[in-house]
């Protein structure tokens, strides 16, 4: 008996400190939502953070979502080829990139670059005083160091999404026509009659959406780290998890609502 | 209203978790005078300079800044009155991603509209005030730690402010920069007119060299206050052995 309250005061004490952590970033997100409504607007400091996420995830975008085409291209090949429809495969691998794949690997990468360094800057910050000091000049903190990071990672996304589809679909052109020997005119046919303009606007409303929940999670658990230098990794950590585990629920509940 | 100065702390209480760390502190900082709180490490001098600044909110107890009561105030509220209140913190909380110049000049770029020429000449003239070189394009991990709390110091004058607090202005110094820094805080508080300085320190010496007004922390609350000359007189065993920083005294860990 005494084992059973136990474990309920053990599932009381999760639910609550969960529900509490919940409250807590939706106080923090009416926060960032206010100061970006509100001046001052910092133009510079988001130029400055679009570079940032721009430059610090770029690279390896155009690496992963070329053998990413490749891949899904060679895959889909081995099954189109079965039923002579290889001039499928860019269809699907254009498909997929544009309504999930693209979104949800940008999200990941940028999550593992941009949003990692942005948790493990504030979070030095606050174990540093430095915000303490933002906030003792009477500078709000929030409006300088979270919303141009913010507005610069919703802007940030679609961009790379969008780049993460082309460099994809060239992959798997490059694929299609040296490997199955597709002809170019029946690959960019067939792509154009499947994937249409709305897919490739639902996926890039898809990365705006990623941009925002990366970068306020990563924010939000910078901005309460704390304890040293032991705290600004855990705040990494947690930034990281939470962000990945964020942007899959994210995707399946707006896909709820593009479908 | 006459009873309360520029700053006034009332039955101060605040806990972290279980740390209670204020207990009901009572802290009346004297106008145009340049105060000193002391005080054990962990007896929560920089948890009071916080309450000064709003940073940190009292679980209990009020806070006046000016005459106007600030417990209850909105961060608005507390953003105007920040801008006049100069502050440097214990590591000197520089941000290491700005050079000197963007640093010292946060303050000016943030609230003021001032030319980029002009500011090169405010940010020229404070560094010098604070006995530092042109080290403008320097950045905050190329510093020593008393160069940094000096550049803090001098971010902390940009807006010439009417409130000064310098938590721990010299610790981790050498005597001879220590000592420019006694005088500089010194001399800031005689030539701004009307200037109220508030300084946290564990330098016994810089305290009774400087000190117009003293607190003395203990547990909570304020043990002692009084003028440097009450302070040498009294016949109070903790004081006396704060004074000494001796081993032989009713605090169990020695001080210092
Ligand atoms: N934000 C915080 N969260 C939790 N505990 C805190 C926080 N700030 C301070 N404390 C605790 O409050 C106590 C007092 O801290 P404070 O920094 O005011 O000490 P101090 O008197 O300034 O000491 P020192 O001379 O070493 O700087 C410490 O035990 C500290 O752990
Ligand atoms: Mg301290």
């Amino acid at each position: 008996m005494k084992k059973i309250f136990l474990l309920i005061e053990f599932l009381g004490n999760i639910v609550l400190s969960t529900l509490g952590g919940l409250g807590r970033f939706i106080l923090f997100l009416r926060e960032v939502l206010r100061w970006t409504i509100s001046p001052p607007f910092r133009i510079g400091l988001i130029f400055k953070q679009l570079e940032f996420v721009g430059n610090k995830s770029s690279l390896i975008i155009f690496i992963a979502a070329f053998f990413v085409g490749a891949v899904l291209g060679l895959q889909l090949g081995v099954i189109f080829r079965l039923f002579s429809a290889e001039g499928l495969m860019g269809a699907a691998t254009g498909k997929s990139l544009a309504l999930e794949l693209g979104p949800v690997m940008c999200g990941f990468i940028v999550i593992g670059r941009a949003g990692a360094a942005m948790a493990a800057e504030i979070a030095t910050m606050r174990v540093n005083e430095q915000i303490d000091a933002i906030e003792a000049m009477g500078v709000n903190p929030v409006s300088y160091l979270v919303v141009p990071r913010v507005i610069a990672s919703v802007i940030m996304m679609p961009i790379l999404a969008g780049i993460f589809l082309f460099v994809g679909v060239v992959g798997c052109y490059i694929v299609a026509i040296f490997y199955y020997r597709v002809d170019t005119m029946v690959f960019f046919q067939q792509l154009q009659w499947i994937v249409w303009w709305s897919d490739v606007v639902k996926g890039l409303v898809k990365a705006t959406f990623f941009g925002f929940i990366f970068a306020t999670i990563a924010c939000y658990k910078g901005f309460n780290a704390k304890g040293g230098a032991k705290g600004v990794g855990e705040a990494t950590t947690r930034a990281v998890v939470v962000g990945l585990l964020s942007i899959l629920v994210g995707d399946f509940i707006i896909t709820l609502f593009q479908i | 209203m006459s009873e309360k100065g520029l700053v006034s702390l009332i039955n101060l209480r605040k806990t972290f978790g279980k740390n209670k760390v204020l207990r009901g502190l009572d802290l009346n900082v004297p106008n145009k005078k340049l105060s000193f709180i002391i005080g054990r490490s962990g007896e929560g001098k920089s948890v009071t300079l916080k309450h000064i600044i709003g940073i940190l909110k009292p679980d209990e107890g009020e806070v006046w800044i000016n005459g106007v009561p600030m417990h209850n105030a909105d961060e608005r509220a507390w953003e105007k009155i920040r801008q006049q209140i100069g502050t440097l913190f214990q590591d000197g909380a520089l941000f290491d991603s700005l050079n000197v110049f963007d640093n010292i000049s946060f303050p000016i770029q943030n609230h003021t509209k001032m030319s980029l020429s002009k500011m090169k000449e405010e940010v020229k003239n404070l560094l010098s005030i604070v006995g530092l070189p042109s080290i403008e394009e320097k950045f905050p991990p190329e510093l020593s730690i008393g160069e940094r709390k000096r550049v803090g110091l001098a971010r902390a004058l940009a807006l010439k402010p009417k409130l000064l607090l310098y938590d721990e202005p010299t610790t981790s110094m050498d005597p001879l920069v220590a000592d420019l820094i006694d005088n500089l805080i010194l001399n800031t508080q005689q030539k701004l007119e009307g200037m109220t300085s508030v300084v946290i320190s564990h330098d016994i010496t810089s305290v009774m060299n400087i000190a117009e007004y003293i607190f003395f922390l203990h547990e909570g609350k304020v043990y002692f206050e009084g003028t440097p000359e009450a302070f040498c007189s009294s016949k109070d065993e903790l004081v006396k052995q704060f004074l000494t920083g001796g081993r032989n005294g009713p605090l169990a860990v020695p001080i210092v």
